[in-house]
């Protein structure tokens, strides 16, 4: 079993041929690939573009590790993961994911698995910039349940 | 009677309008519940509901509520996420 991981938080446009020649592999019949756009409207108001904060250290770390998790599941899986950190127009690239594996099952599902993850876990927020010169910092997921996760110890041992 | 230490809160999303970040003091041996108390106190009322969603971080792992801190330093408040 042998998987290939990168993952990165990149403040310059994300390209799409460096994902897919990452998870290349003449081994494998199958590359999966989504992308996150920035689309014109949210909830019935005119979005002109979008800004993305990001706590660096702990978003690497986080993206490495649902990329494990998804290659403990699919074995012989392939990882390309990058998240945009800064400010991004209408049609631009927020995050890409690609996904390389032998039959095209694994591919679809590890992919879909990484987005979903990133949703709920990634520390990554962003500020929707509306036609009318209003930015507000949308609403997410409380990373409360990531704790448990977490093998931080209580900080009464001192260790 | 227990040492005072100092705490820089580093702000990310929602908190950024506070700037990047705020000083507190408080005792050494005080929990991630006690600080997030503290910066509702610090940053007002209106923020209790975030505060309450948010968790605290020491940069490299998410801390639980009882964690202790001990020692001066800085640690970040990440509100609810929303990537992708």
């Amino acid at each position: 079993m042998s998987h290939k991981i990168f993952t990165d938080i990149r403040e310059e446009e994300l390209s799409i041929d460096k994902a897919i020649n990452f998870v290349k592999d003449d081994k494998y019949g199958a590359i999966d690939s989504f992308l996150g756009i920035v689309r014109n409207n949210h909830n019935k108001r005119e979005v002109t573009g979008i800004t993305y904060d990001a706590h660096i250290p702990l978003a690497k770390k986080t993206l490495q590790l649902i990329c494990e998790e998804a290659a403990g599941i699919w074995p012989e899986t392939h990882y390309y993961v990058v998240h945009y950190k800064g400010h991004l127009n209408v049609g631009d690239i927020s995050v890409l994911i690609a996904v390389g594996s032998t039959h095209r099952d694994e591919s679809f599902e590890a992919c879909r698995y990484v987005i979903e993850e990133i949703k709920t876990r990634l520390p990554i927020w962003k500020k929707e910039h509306y036609i009318d010169g209003i930015s507000e910092w949308l609403p997410g997921h409380s990373l409360k349940d990531e704790v448990e996760q977490t093998t931080v110890c209580c900080g009464h041992c001192n260790s | 009677m227990s040492n005072i230490i100092k705490i820089k809160i580093k702000f990310y999303g929602c908190f950024r309008k506070y700037g990047d970040f705020t000083d507190m003091v408080c005792p050494s041996g005080s929990s991630v519940s006690f600080i997030k108390k503290e910066l509702i106190k610090l940053l007002g009322i209106q923020e209790e509901n975030i505060i309450n969603d948010s968790v605290l971080s020491d940069d490299r792992s998410i801390l639980p509520d009882e964690y202790i801190v001990h020692q001066s330093g800085s640690l970040s408040i990440l509100p609810p996420v929303c990537g992708g």
